[in-house]
């Protein structure tokens, strides 16, 4: 049959996309959602209709599973834990270098880029401008995350304030990761008449929206659990 | 802290016996009351019981069974052969006293809903009779 080598490489990138699921939930289940996915394109196929899309709906299906479980693990492993330093200490770090990045090498580059071509500068700064705001927005996002882990340390996990602060992460990644597309948006229209090649900042652009929309949807997702919590706990407690 | 985490597992545990189920546990639950399957055989079972308007990717599909078997609504029976499939082993699962009894009383909850719903259709036939 003709669409037998379609078949056998959805398959294997499907395999791939499972290894991003945890790793007892994959030892659990992987391979049954292997076979299951494969019953359904072969079906599919001997129905003698494309593949493209049915693949193409699962893995996006997949996907939400993949953040959806892998969230469930974050929050158990947190909880279990007790002790966060080691995020907080991640979490500096990356603070720290984002900031050290806005402060050093990205005033300079742009200020080198805006002397090659004096009379389209103001590109360039708003350009500048845009980077700014997207780091003070992952700077916030990055402290309200410090926050969170304040209120686990303190036992206050389940509260209306941890839901804030992941509401604010959530904002921040939305605002950043659309930030991007305006940015991407426009390189491609300045870059349209020039002949510039533009893939390359598109690229990096695409990975930043794709990064921010996983961060928004993980928040999003932890919000409505820790939501639920408080919700059947009041209920609980009359 | 594990007063408040054995707190919220409990809390779960109770909601997904007797609160609403949703669609996915229901059709998983009833795709299994009449016998065990593995994850294909699931899914066929789901679309038909639901004349194809509960379309279940792996994601969702097996998200649940997860979840069901950790509240003990179903559980992992044998690896078999499917004889009118290939040769390849799938897990089957099947339903345990507890899913029997959560959909039972899923059902019943069906069931008192449907029937005020048709009281009230009653009450409004009545009064468009001009009775």
């Amino acid at each position: 049959m003709a669409s037998e080598p379609f078949l056998r490489r959805y398959r294997n990138w499907y395999a791939k996309l499972l290894r991003l699921y945890p790793k007892p939930y994959r030892e659990r289940f992987g391979e049954g959602m292997e076979q299951t996915f494969n019953d359904l394109c072969r079906e599919r196929a001997q129905e003698g209709k494309g593949l493209f899309r049915l693949a193409l709906w699962m893995f996006v299906e997949t996907s939400a599973g993949i953040i959806k479980e892998n969230a469930t693990i974050i929050t158990r492993s947190i909880m279990n834990r007790g002790s966060t330093i080691f995020l907080r200490l991640v979490i500096s770090l990356i603070a720290i270098a984002a900031l050290a990045v806005c402060v050093f090498p990205l005033p300079r580059m742009i200020a080198k880029e805006a002397a090659k071509t004096p009379d389209t500068a103001w590109q360039i700064y708003l350009f500048l401008a845009g980077a700014y705001l997207q780091a003070a927005l992952f700077v916030f996002a990055l402290f309200q995350a410090f926050k969170l882990l304040n209120y686990i340390d303190g036992n206050k996990a389940f509260s209306e304030l941890s839901v804030r602060a992941l509401r604010r992460i959530k904002h921040s990644a939305i605002t950043i990761g659309l930030l991007m597309v305006v940015g991407i948006v426009w390189v491609m229209i300045l870059s349209a008449g020039t002949g510039d090649d533009s893939a390359g900042p598109v690229m990096l652009g695409l990975i930043g929206t794709f990064a921010s929309s996983v961060v928004a949807a993980v928040a999003a997702i932890l919000q409505t659990q820790v939501q639920k919590a408080i919700d059947t706990r009041k209920e609980g407690l009359p | 802290m594990t007063y408040i985490r054995n707190g919220y597992i409990a809390e779960r545990v109770k909601n997904l016996t007797y609160t609403p189920l949703t669609p996915a546990v229901l059709h998983i639950l009833l795709a299994l009351s009449t016998q065990e399957r593995h994850g294909y055989g699931i899914m066929k079972q789901v679309e038909s019981d639901s004349h194809g308007k509960v379309k279940m990717g792996p994601g969702t599909l097996y998200g649940s069974i997860g979840r069901m078997i950790d509240a003990g609504l179903i559980r992992e029976s044998d690896k078999k052969v499917d004889p009118e499939m290939d040769d390849e082993r799938r897990v089957y699962y099947q339903i345990t006293g507890i899913g029997q009894k959560t959909l039972a009383a899923e059902l019943e909850r069906y069931r008192e809903v449907v029937a005020v719903a048709r009281k009230r259709q009653l009450a409004t036939n009545l009064l468009a009779y001009g009775l």
